[in-house]
Formats: structure tokens, sequence, C-alpha cells
């Protein structure tokens, strides 16, 4: 299964870098998360991980480094956090870091409702 | 382009050319404006040296211009099948506050329904407003729109419901929905304020 990158693009400062590791389960998202069309974005991701997760792998490390997206971006994101839920009891171990700001309350806020509307864990980080 | 007699009395209540004018803008919105929007108010806001408030403007203004983009009666093709809202922004800067306005058309129905939403919105406190952000993002999960019907939630609860919502009537089917939102800027100085 191949990686899947998506490189840090100063033209497109509203969509996050990507850096999914096949080979250690290690998922990068870090940047900021306001396109137009969220959908159109997070759909691969989304699906690179549920083909990773059907190989069953022994772990996977999802990492949040998006500083700030917007209300439709919130979306797709939930998606991603509730397709992890739905593998958490399939002996994958699943972990998920979020990184936010000490300065940025509604970051921290917008993780907390996440974690309450999934039910799934996540370690909240400051940055 | 002032392109009729109501539009421009609506730009004139907004004082548009008075000192405090940042910027304003009408037209089509999509990301490439958004930017160049932010590159402008950037070195203005980053002056504050108030990175809590900083954020927050940001957040707004983002959701704000995404607003006209996705639910804008106004729409103009840019692409092949591609249609993009187009509306009004305006950002002022006076001595105490950053105020910004967002317009766009909408049916006049719908227009009333969100003056009605605007005021529910107001109505709830803190933790009631983070209950109701979770429950209708939960109902849109469900939909194909692209928009998550939340962003006037989240305005609200980012400038602790310094938020107002108008309806200017343009015609008999459409009027213009106007939103507001005020950041004091002696205020958020602490995450937590």
């Amino acid at each position: 299964m191949n990686d899947l990158i998506i490189p840090h693009n100063i033209k497109t400062t509203y969509q996050p870098k990507v850096h999914f590791s096949s080979k250690t389960g290690e998922c990068l998202i870090e940047g900021e998360s306001y396109m137009e069309n969220p959908k159109l974005f997070y759909e691969p991701l989304t699906k690179w991980l549920n083909d990773y997760l059907e190989t069953n792998p022994t772990s996977l490390h999802l990492i949040f480094k998006i500083y700030y997206f917007n209300t439709s971006s919130s979306r797709q994101l939930m998606n991603i956090i509730e397709l992890l839920r739905s593998f958490q009891n399939k002996s994958v171990d699943i972990k998920i870091d979020w990184y936010y700001d000490p300065d940025d309350l509604d970051m921290k806020e917008e993780v907390e409702d996440f974690i309450m509307e999934t039910g799934m864990d996540i370690n909240m980080k400051i940055r | 382009m002032l392109t009729d007699n109501k539009e421009y009395k609506l730009f004139e209540s907004l004082d548009l050319f008075g000192k405090d004018t940042l910027f304003s803008y009408k037209g089509i919105m999509n990301n490439y404006v958004l930017t160049v929007f932010l590159n402008n108010i950037n070195p203005v806001i980053s002056s504050f040296n108030n990175p809590v408030l900083y954020k927050k403007i940001k957040k707004v203004f983002i959701e704000l211009t995404h607003n006209i983009l996705y639910y804008s009666e106004d729409r103009n093709k840019i692409r092949d099948e591609q249609f993009t809202g187009s509306g009004f922004v305006h950002f002022r800067n006076n001595h105490d506050h950053i105020i910004f306005t967002s317009c766009n058309k909408v049916k006049k129905k719908e227009g009333e329904k969100l003056i009605g939403y605007c005021k529910r919105i107001k109505n709830l406190d803190y933790n009631d407003l983070r209950n109701y952000k979770r429950m209708k993002r939960n109902l849109i999960q469900k939909t194909t729109s692209n928009g998550a019907g939340i962003g006037l939630i989240k305005i609200a609860l980012i400038s602790s419901k310094k938020i107002d919502a108008d309806l200017i009537p343009y015609d008999k089917n459409f009027a213009y929905y106007i939103i507001t939102v005020k950041f004091d800027k002696n205020k958020f100085f602490k995450a937590d304020e």
C-alpha cells in the first residue's frame, strides 16, 4: 500500500499538508483547513485510512496539527474520527493526538466537542 | 460596483467611504479572494498584539465569507459547471472595535427564518449553544450540502454572541441578509476572557 502525501503548498494555504505512512501507521494532518469543497479534499484521506485499517494493522496513530478549520471541514474531520472509532474494537490499537495553541480555547472546545460527539478518545496536547 | 439604488442606500448606511473602513468588497467569493482579504487585514489585526483576538477575527471572517460562498442566491459561474455565491463584505476598524458586515441575497422567506434563527442563538447560553452546535452538525452529517449549517453558531461562540442579523427587502421574492459581528479590541487579551 502506498503512502498518502499531500505536501504543503504556499498557493493553497487553506488546505493542510498530509503524510500518511503505510509502513509505520503514523498519519499526520497539519496546517489550516478552509477549502471551498472539503469533501473533495478529505474523501481520499478517509478512503486511505479505511483501506489501511482493512489490512488489519496492529496500530494507527493519527496526529492532528490543525490550527484552524472551518465548520464545513469539521464535518469531514468528524467522518475521519468516526471511521477510526468503527475500527477501535477490531484489535487495532488506535491513537489520536490533537495539538492546539494554548491561547486558542475555541480550538480546545472544538476538540472536546469531537470527543463528545464521537465517543472517541483524543489526546489533547498543547503545541 | 453599485448596481442599483437599494444597494447604494445599504452601502451608504454602512458609511462605506468613512475613514474607519479598512476595506470593502462586492463580488464573487472564493478562496482566492479570501486570501487577498486575509493578506490585507493581517497587518492591521497583528498590530493589536493580541493573538487571541487575531485568531477570533480570522475565524469569523472565513466563516462569514464562506457563508456567502455557499448560501448566497446571487450565483456566478466560475468554471465549467462550478458556481459560487457572491455578496458583499465590509471591514471596519474604529477606535474600540473591529466590525465585520457581510451581506448577500436570500429568498425572503428563508431570510425571515434566518433572523429568527439568529435571535434563538443569541438567547442561548454558552453551553446550550455548544450543545446546539453538536446537535445541528450531527443532523447535517446525513445531507449532501457542502456547508455544515453551523457557521452562525460558531460565529456566535467565537464572538461571545456579539452578532446581529438584519434583513432589507430587495423585491417581493428576495432580501439582503446582513450579518454584523463586533469585536471589542480591549478584550480577549487572555484566552479565557
